[in-house]
């Protein structure tokens, strides 16, 4: 029944965009119609030469990591030749260490997603409601966080985070990364939710919805598409982020994944051998891309809004 | 409860002036049980932090002693001092050289897959590689690209006669900041190349076809349909360059600690050297101070100039 | 003595002391009493006298605590020996638990700073003295550590079990503020006896000579030099022996006691000189400037033969036999002083490094912890077992009575001359890093770099440091 509800607004959303997508495609014919062999292959080089800058660092870096130490060192760097192993990879798996750092990043990654999917939701709803000033003047406040950088306030997170004893902790870690990427969530949010038209909150309220119904039975529906956006913006936030990890945890047992493989390469325990460095680095990579692979669109446009902090 | 299609047509209620109000008053409390959560954590960690932060820029603070008052002294040192200068120099250079990097190269290729050529929607998918590695991941691979001696270019450099690949990229004070800058535009282009593809597909194929009735040619095209009609994609992707790079800090902790010397010593370094480091809190808050300011005057300019984050603003780059 | 666990990452675990690399900034003060490695200051102090009876008392019931120890990461070997014997302690002292943490390398001071003066502090630290340390000092975040339950810091029980001049760094005003936790760290450089050989060389004794070998070694496509400058203060260590040879142990008191201009000395002008003449002469690989001691690398070079020596701490020792096991226990290595400079004022024999590393306690934790940290600190470091675990890894122990245990070390041909090095140099600077605060050597790092990378003048380099004096 609540699909009937979503499925409407669905279409009708789609029905919106599909002229859209239909101008972009003319235009896009309509463009190329005019242009000449020449620059068509010039525009083939140039996209070739980029995708060779973006694939060539992390073939390396594929290759490297199937070699040992020694071939390393003796190997031909760039093509498979001289024999390939995976101790690198068993070597990282053997480790303690990884295991832990994969845990916490996906813990933390977890748990941003939940806080910011189910505040940037229950915000954006409120506020394309416009039902008060109150949500107006939120709206701005909480745009204005996009503005903020986050290396401009690493040193009192620092101390707050200790004097509320959140400090060195996944769930201290949890709220201030979610915290961080709350205005740019709520910002997708806003702008997704508008595309809801008027009327179904209408029908909503002829029928006798009160807001919390409203919310669980036509929001939360229709607003799937956008709270996968969020999710993955968030997820790949928590996942990715480096600083914020550096300076509000320490103890091993809170160590995350970039931080745990940065200090595997500087530190003592992998020096010497750099495909393990290379095995770790392409592990890390690897949920993610099983992601990107499974749910391209809304990936992109979580790396959209990702990008934007 | 069941709301059929035909709802949808229905008339919006007219209510009496007291059930509007009483409506209203609902409408308050419930936006603030929506919000309270959010405004709660971001008041919590953002918006505290930043007047933290702005605080203890007139302050001494060395962690392990009380806060006490400085009045303009740090913000004194920081426009007298050569070091500090030096890092809010290095700091333009890397904004104004990603941007050199990063716009020209994302627009031209966003405008090339946004052609409807089957390769390139292959080679666009491909191009979001980087977009998937994180900020230590990718710095980690590129240390072993470049590193001197058994790193992948310099093996080129030795086996494929290819001299100039075996530079020491990041140990070289006059090549690091350049190294430093393309690694950036690994990492960002493709997020930008993003931005620039939605443009181009939004532009109306009318516009060309009109230039092609005057005799316009591929580059009259460009200039005078395609580069106008990309104006907000252009103010979008150069605002984000420009505040990515001011505040830029991972890539550079981890390759090159602001060395070799000073030549990659950003702002956001410096920062987190004087703070974490030399443990004086109150100059590195008012280097924090600094970065936060221009990274909220950049972003008034991107809302001004683009409409961009405004509820009626285009939304291009993100839907 | 329990034996360490080998770590789980067996194989392919490397052995470094990362700990080392790291600044250990010394306030003006504090380093003019580690300079000489003062001892004087012990002496004075009165044994303060402990009542018995509230001795006993506390024995009868010794207080139980949890407490965080953070230590450098330094090595998996030692790390994993600090893992043990805090087990070990919890075991014996029912109702202790000792938690040994490794907040990281490069992030490790800052951590500290901070979380001194947090609610939280780790009871004990890992740490260098000097400066950094009398900086806590002055903030009252780290206390005077002695024996546990009395109040004699500066006169603990356990003094007499350390040679007296590893205690100079953590002594201040009459009182000690840390236990060695580490061997004695002078600075050398380690040659590839074979390397040498092959080419018909024998060690350098004057940098005339160093010169002439780089030019003989470049033509056989050997460096005669590996470097990782990254951190900074690897190259720091060749412009303090430098200016040792030339200028003699002055120069850098005179810049220690900040006197105006004092990095214009002349000695100062010519190592920098010295050290341009070895980057143009390619004395070191390429890439010295971006390459992190710690990986390991520059250990690798002098291994493999593509590079004859390095100037190191004495920890490379432990360090490579980390690597390359049989290797440097076949005597491989070769120790050199580092050279005269013809003309120079300076003692060849003179040495440049650190004294050893520290256990420092914080000051802002319960009578519990802090008994609970002064119990094991004294049973950790105080002990013959560890002066042995040291011994097999590699270190010259600050223990007393240490060297009686060399004969059985597999690593004695390097313990011994290291040993006597340090008991008969005339001179001992402490690292100037250590010796200046953290403010003059992040610039001392960052300019030195310049000068490695010949994009700074040595007056250059002079000028920028004369404002920081």
């Amino acid at each position: 029944m609540v699909a009937t509800v979503a499925g409407a607004p669905g279409r009708t959303a789609a029905r919106q965009k599909a002229p859209a997508k239909a101008a972009a495609r003319a235009s896009t014919l309509g463009g190329i119609r005019g242009r000449s062999k020449v620059s068509r292959f010039a525009a083939f080089l140039l996209g070739t030469i980029w995708l060779v800058f973006v694939l060539a660092p992390v073939y390396y870096m594929v290759l490297i990591s199937f070699r040992s130490p020694a071939q390393y060192l003796t190997a031909n760097a760039w093509l498979p030749t001289g024999g390939l192993t995976l101790s690198s990879y068993s070597a990282v798996f053997d480790s303690s260490g990884i295991g832990t750092y994969f845990r916490n990043s996906a813990e933390l990654a977890v748990g941003t997603i939940l806080v910011v999917v189910v505040l940037s939701l229950a915000a954006g709803y409120r506020i394309v409601r416009r039902a008060s000033r109150f949500s107006a003047v939120s709206f701005r406040v909480i745009l204005f966080g996009i503005a903020i950088p986050i290396q401009a306030i690493v040193i009192p997170l620092y101390f707050m985070t200790n004097k509320m004893h959140i400090y060195d902790t996944m769930y201290g870690l949890v709220l201030v990364l979610a915290a961080s990427l709350i205005p740019v969530a709520v910002l997708l949010m806003v702008n997704y939710l508008r595309l809801i038209p008027r009327q179904l909150y209408d029908a909503m309220a002829v029928d006798g919805a009160g807001s919390w119904t409203t919310f669980t039975h036509l929001v939360i529906p229709m607003g799937r598409p956008v709270m996968a956006v969020i999710g993955i913006y968030s997820g790949l936030g928590a996942w990715n982020n480096f600083l914020l990890p550096l300076i509000l945890t320490q103890s091993n047992s809170n160590m995350v994944l970039p931080l745990g493989m940065y200090r595997f390469a500087s530190s003592n325990q992998y020096a010497l051998n750099v495909p393990v460095v290379m095995a770790t680095v392409v592990l890390s990579v690897l949920p993610l891309l099983v992601l990107y692979i499974g749910l391209r669109r809304q990936f992109v446009k979580g790396i959209g809004g990702f990008a934007l902090r | 409860m069941v709301a059929t299609p035909a709802v949808l047509h229905r008339s919006p209620v007219v209510g009496s002036r007291s059930a509007k109000t009483a409506a209203r008053r609902r409408g308050f409390f419930a936006d603030v049980v929506g919000l309270s959560p959010t405004l709660a954590l971001y008041g919590a960690f953002i918006v505290v932090p930043t007047a933290f932060a702005v605080f203890l820029s007139f302050t001494h603070w060395n962690v392990d002693g009380p806060i006490r008052w400085a009045g303009f002294a740090n913000w004194r040192e920081f426009f007298s001092d050569p070091v500090s200068y030096h890092s809010l120099l290095v700091t333009l250079e890397l904004a104004g050289l990603s941007w050199l990097a990063q716009t020209p190269v994302a627009m031209a290729l966003g405008i090339f897959i946004a052609g409807t050529q089957r390769y390139r929607a292959i080679y666009a998918t491909l191009y979001l590689l980087p977009l998937l590695m994180s900020t230590a991941g990718l710095s980690l691979m590129w240390e072993d690209v470049l590193f001197p001696q058994y790193g992948g270019l310099a093996w080129l450099g030795r086996h494929v006669h290819m001299a100039f690949l075996s530079q020491t990229w990041l140990g070289s004070p006059n090549l690091a900041l350049y190294t430093i800058v393309v690694i950036i535009a690994w990492q960002f282009v493709p997020f930008h190349t993003l931005i620039f593809q939605a443009g181009r597909r939004a532009i109306a194929s009318e516009l060309y076809d009109a230039a092609s009735v005057d005799g316009a040619n591929v580059r009259q095209s460009f200039w005078h349909v395609t580069l106008p009609q990309l104006r907000y994609s252009i103010v979008t992707s150069s605002t984000l360059v420009l505040v990515g790079s001011l505040t830029y800090f991972d890539i550079i902790y981890i390759l090159t600690q602001g060395g070799p010397g000073d030549s990659t010593r950003v702002l956001a370094m410096d920062m987190y050297n004087i703070g974490f480091n030399q443990t004086e809190f109150g100059y590195a808050s008012a280097i924090a101070t600094v970065l936060g300011a221009i990274g909220i005057v950049l972003a008034i300019l991107l809302v001004r100039l683009s409409g961009f984050g405004s509820m009626e603003g285009t939304q291009e780059g993100i839907w | 003595m329990p034996t360490a666990p080998r770590g789980e990452e067996e194989g392919i675990v490397k052995v470094t002391r990362a700990s080392l690399r790291l600044p250990r900034p010394l306030g003006r003060t504090a380093a003019l009493v580690a300079a000489g490695l003062s001892i004087s200051t012990a002496a004075a102090v009165t044994v303060p006298v402990t009542s018995s009876s509230a001795q006993s008392s506390r024995s009868s019931s010794a207080p139980t605590a949890t407490i965080s120890v953070w230590m450098e990461a330094s090595g998996t070997p030692v790390d994993n020996y600090w893992v043990a014997q805090a087990k070990a302690f919890a075991k014996a002292n029912p109702g202790d638990t000792i938690n040994v943490e490794f907040p990281g390398a490069t992030v490790y001071n800052s951590k500290v700073a901070a979380a001194l003066a947090g609610n939280n502090p780790p009871a004990l630290t890992f740490g260098w003295g000097g400066g950094r340390e009398l900086q806590y000092i002055k903030a009252k975040v780290v206390a005077p550590i002695g024996d546990a339950g009395k109040s004699d810091a500066g006169n603990p029980s356990w003094k007499k079990d350390f040679v007296p001049s590893s205690l100079g760094a953590v002594t201040f005003n009459n009182k000690i503020y840390g236990i060695p936790v580490g061997g004695t760290q002078p600075v050398f450089f380690f040659y590839n006896k074979k390397t040498m050989a092959k080419y018909h060389l024998s060690f350098p004794t004057t940098t005339t000579q160093l010169l002439a070998d780089v030019k003989t070694l470049a033509k056989h496509d050997v460096t005669t030099i590996a470097l990782g400058n990254l951190g900074g203060w690897e190259g720091l260590m060749y412009l303090e022996y430098f200016t040792d040879r030339i200028g003699g142990p002055q120069v850098f008191l005179n810049i220690q006691a900040g006197k105006k201009g004092a990095w214009s000395n002349p000695a100062i002008i010519q190592a920098l000189t010295d050290i341009q003449t070895l980057v143009k002469d390619k004395a070191f690989e390429q890439g010295y400037n971006q390459i992190d001691w710690p990986t390991g690398f520059p250990d690798a070079l002098v291994h493999s033969g593509a590079a004859a020596m390095q100037l190191m701490g004495d920890w490379d020792i432990g360090n490579m036999q980390g690597y390359f096991p049989g290797w440097v226990a076949s005597g491989a290595l070769g120790i050199g002083f580092f050279p005269k400079v013809p003309g120079g004022k300076g003692n060849p024999a003179d040495l440049e490094g650190n004294t050893t590393d520290y256990l420092e306690l914080a000051a802002h934790i319960s009578p519990a912890e802090t008994y609970v940290a002064e119990k094991f600190a004294a049973w950790l470091c105080a002990s013959p077992a560890y002066a042995k675990f040291e011994v097999g890894e590699g270190l010259v122990p600050v223990i007393t009575g240490s060297s009686k245990l060399f004969a059985s070390s597999p690593l004695k041909q390097y313990l011994v001359p290291i040993y006597n090095a340090v008991k008969h140099a005339p001179y001992f600077q402490y690292s100037w890093d250590q010796a200046l605060g953290p403010k003059e050597s992040t610039p001392l790092y960052s300019n030195l770099q310049k000068v490695l990378g010949l994009t700074e003048t040595p007056q250059q380099f002079a000028k920028t440091m004369n404002t920081y004096l």
